[in-house]
């Protein structure tokens, strides 16, 4: 058949298709890709600023200059040397006046810095949104973060210029805050301070960065002028916190002494310094020492019984042979008959028998009630007056899920039947019949195997929940004392987040009897009693086992110079051993860090190097490593992964890395990632 | 080049006089100025449409993006060329897709020989957006085409230049130019075919 048009008339039509939707096509905007043009294109804008101010002021100069020498050749030749000699003094004298101010008037920390920044806060891979206001300089600001309702107010006419002249006019004010894991990552920011005692990792109440910009240069706070932050700590449980100052010129931290944080009484002038244990506690918002309680026994409790079914089951659940239900772990002190109530459900189906449409069988979809095995070629049928019930034939019929079965045996093969959902239930009579062709059809032994099978599961499941309980109850006597601090929930979480310290942890318990012989048992509790009750008696005379915060209010700080501050707490970490570390990724290629991060999600703890520094080998504990190499791209170890390696007795370690440049854009990628 | 009038003219040939808006107008003084809120300003104004233009040229999103972050660089240097006569869309939708072209011959230098080999046979329809004809759809498409083949299509059908122009442009044959015109042509409607419901 012809067709009634050309291929040029087609081709046409396609054009026109395929322009009109690509012409239609928004991609939708992108805001976050500007950092990276901007921090290729800082590069570049010195040269801008050159080319410009060459051409608006150069140029002019340089005709100044020739129009000069013309008056110079109309005048005589022996008063013009005068002349140039005055123009040139004239020329100099403001340069010269404005560089001697400089030098007279201006800080130490502006005349002495250098002018290359060693890293870069602003733009070095800087994911973390700020906020920019503009503001009259004359009157200066007060803004309040809506958020985190931290204000910064910068008093009028109190800023400068590079050149140390007071500025004038217009300014921005750049506000960017840290309050978090997610930001400290997507910022990128060196989280670790030294000074001639070692190094130290920050264990961060928050950070927040102030600067003030004008025409692409930043200003400065006039020499004795502050501006105030008022800030809130994100923790103001941390001990012992101080005020920190990020040099970029040095690329390192500085400790800013402030009396409204507790600096400037140190002796020797240093920031104090907390264990990992104190952070990890503080994280955990307890200040004090914690003191297990005593364990709440029922009647029927032996607590020396109770010590060996604690153990083996850790055992267990440490080495993975047995899974720790997310129903235990989210509530450890739940019953057994409360939790047997919230497990018992599962999508039961009234299946209709395939010839006969008045039989029919409840079946299990999910496997649960494992006693209807006993039911094997068996049929139920409703009894004659329960299919004249209109609504209970409805009800079977329309094949909605029950949560649970019980068929309860009345006489010989009459059963009564209940289906329960979380609306209510319905009850009725039933017949049992078998399928043909099955021999020795006995009501009696087929509904005695079914309850012999429901009491079977449900025992077994008050014996899994009992030493489950066994487990939570007595964990406290093999727990270290920074662990006492957890609440079982955390700490159970502590537990699944740390595999290898756990089954080092039980095993050894195995070994030396516990869990097997009663004798070692019962010592191993009697020796704990006592010592929980020393722990309390010594607790209570020491404060009541009262906790008080540190702060919990607003800091104000007065401040002279515009960057980033940091409001923490440092610690140590001990003395793990050292491994020097090497980064691949999956396919093999070498990954070079720029920046090098260890997270330990549970603890919130983040531990960031060098990237030339060994790593501490903290072998089975869970710590994602995170490491940024020098063109941006984010790598990841995760803390599952991490947990896995053998990091004993090793001088170095090849980390193969996933790369997660995609999703770990911005704080937010960062707390799906790590699921913060 | 020139550009030849085929259909309606694309937006940034409307020409909006640059000195009528005197946003703009500070705008640019400020990027020339080397000043980051300015040229942040100018990203914010124009980024979206420009990586429209770069999605076209690119076979995915993270070129794209490459791409997008070149023509921004090379706004900011050549800014000072523009002189406010013609229209400053204009202007910078011809430096992106100039800016996209030298990405390509750089990182994928245009190939046309082996192209045809590259072609898959068939669209699924699983592929994402290819069940719908939506822009998205066709964007899918053209960046499935090979680099050659989706480079001349973009030029003739979308820039609107002539097949001398293009091979001038691209330093190949005129005859080449058509053949790879005419095959990226019949490899869409196939598949267009294949995933639209609606087409032409």
């Amino acid at each position: 058949m012809e067709p009634n048009h050309t291929p040029s008339e087609d081709r046409n039509k396609l054009e026109q298709f395929v322009r009109d939707q690509l012409n239609n096509h928004t991609p939708g905007r992108q805001p976050e890709l500007w950092q990276r043009i901007a921090a290729e294109q800082q590069k570049h804008n010195p040269w801008l600023r050159l080319r410009h101010y060459a051409k608006t002021t150069a140029l002019p100069a340089a005709a100044a200059v020739i129009l000069g020498l013309g008056v110079w050749w109309a005048m005589d030749v022996n008063t013009s040397e005068t002349a140039i000699s005055g123009l040139a003094n004239e020329q100099s004298k403001p340069a010269t006046v404005v560089t001697a101010a400089e030098t007279v008037t201006l800080p130490s920390e502006i005349t002495q810095t250098p002018k290359t920044k060693k890293f870069d806060v602003q733009t070095a891979m800087n994911r973390v949104q700020g906020t920019e206001v503009r503001f009259k300089v004359s009157k200066g600001i007060t803004f309040t973060n809506p958020v985190s309702g931290n204000t910064v107010t910068i008093p009028g006419g109190s800023l400068v210029r590079p050149d140390g002249t007071p500025a004038s006019g217009e300014a921005t004010l750049f506000v960017r805050e840290y309050r978090g894991l997610a930001d400290y990552l997507a910022g990128a920011v060196p989280m670790h301070y030294g000074d001639e005692r070692g190094g130290f990792f920050f264990n961060s109440g928050g950070m927040f960065e102030v600067r003030v910009r004008q025409g692409g240069e930043e200003l400065s706070m006039a020499p004795g002028e502050e501006y105030t932050m008022s800030f809130k700590p994100t923790n103001d449980m941390l001990e012992q916190t101080r005020l920190y100052y990020f040099d970029e010129t040095l690329g390192k931290w500085v400790f800013r002494p402030d009396p409204e944080m507790g600096g400037g009484s140190e002796s020797d002038g240093l920031p104090p310094v907390v264990s990992e244990q104190t952070a990890t506690r503080n994280n955990r918002r307890r200040t004090s020492q914690c003191t297990p309680l005593v364990p709440e026994f029922k009647s029927k409790d032996v607590p020396s019984e109770m010590v060996m079914i604690a153990v083996a089951t850790g055992q267990k659940l440490a080495s993975g042979k047995m899974p720790l239900p997310k129903w235990f772990a989210k509530n450890p002190a739940i019953t057994s008959e409360r939790a047997l109530d919230i497990l018992e459900r599962s999508d039961i189906r009234i299946v209709a028998h395939r010839d006969r449409d008045d039989q029919f069988f409840p079946q299990d979809m999910n496997g649960l009630f494992t006693e209807l095995r006993a039911f094997k070629g068996c049929f139920f049928s409703a009894s004659a007056d329960e299919r004249n019930n209109a609504k209970a034939a409805e009800l079977l019929r329309n094949g909605q899920g029950w949560q649970r079965v019980n068929i309860v045996q009345e006489n010989d093969a009459r059963c009564m039947i209940v289906l329960t959902d979380e609306t209510g239930f319905i009850q009725f009579y039933a017949d049992m019949y078998t399928s043909p062709g099955i021999q020795n059809f006995k009501p009696d032994a087929i509904f005695a195997e079914y309850r012999r099978l429901r009491t079977e599961r449900q025992e077994n499941f008050e014996a899994r929940h009992h030493a489950l309980r066994c487990f939570n109850m007595m964990a406290n006597m093999f727990q270290t004392e920074d662990e006492w601090c957890m609440e079982p929930e955390e700490w159970l979480a502590y537990f699944e987040n740390n595999p290898g310290i756990m089954l080092e942890r039980y095993n050894a318990l195995v070994q030396s009897g516990v869990s097997t012989d009663e004798t070692v048992a019962r010592e191993v509790w009697e020796t704990w009693r006592r010592r929980l009750r020393e722990l309390n008696t010594a607790r209570m005379l020491e404060n009541g086992g009262s906790q008080q915060a540190q702060y919990i209010l607003s800091m104000n700080l007065g401040l002279s110079s515009f960057g980033l501050y940091n409001c923490d707490q440092i610690f140590r970490l001990g003395d793990p051993p050292l491994v020097i570390a090497g980064f691949q990724t999956t396919e093999g290629k070498k990954v070079a860090p720029k920046t090098i991060a260890m997270v330990d999600r549970a603890n919130k703890i983040m531990l960031s190097f060098n990237p030339d520094a060994r790593l501490p080998a903290l072998t089975g504990r869970n710590i994602d490593v995170v490491v940024i190499d020098r063109n941006g791209k984010t790598y990841m170890v995760r803390a599952n992964n991490y947990a896995k390696l053998d990091l004993k007795n090793r001088s170095s370690f090849v980390f193969n890395m996933e790369d997660v440049t995609e999703t770990a854009m911005t704080p937010d990628g960062w707390t799906r990632l790590l699921e913060l | 080049m020139q550009q030849k009038g085929r259909g309606a003219a694309p937006y940034y040939q409307n020409p909006i006089p640059m000195m009528n808006d005197p946003h703009l107008t500070n705008l640019l003084a400020g990027c020339r100025r080397g000043e980051v809120q300015a040229q942040r300003a100018l990203f914010d104004r124009h980024h979206e449409r420009l990586l429209a233009v770069c999605l076209r040229y690119a076979c995915d999103r993270p070129e794209a993006e490459d791409m997008l972050q070149e023509t921004f660089l090379a706004i900011f240097r050549d800014l000072h060329q523009y002189n406010g006569q013609g229209a400053f869309d204009g202007w910078l939708h011809r430096l992106a897709v100039n800016s996209s072209l030298q990405y390509l011959r750089r990182r994928n230098p245009l190939r046309f020989a082996d192209d045809v080999n590259d072609l898959p046979q068939q669209i699924h329809q699983t592929t994402p957006h290819a069940s719908e004809g939506s822009p998205e759809a066709v964007l899918y498409l053209v960046q499935r085409l090979p680099t050659g083949y989706r480079t001349v299509f973009n030029l003739h059908c979308m820039e609107a230049y002539s097949y001398a122009e293009i091979a001038a442009q691209l330093g190949i044959s005129e005859s080449s130019v058509r053949s790879q015109y005419a095959r990226a042509c019949k490899q869409l409607r196939i598949w267009l075919e294949q995933t639209l419901v609606h087409h032409p």
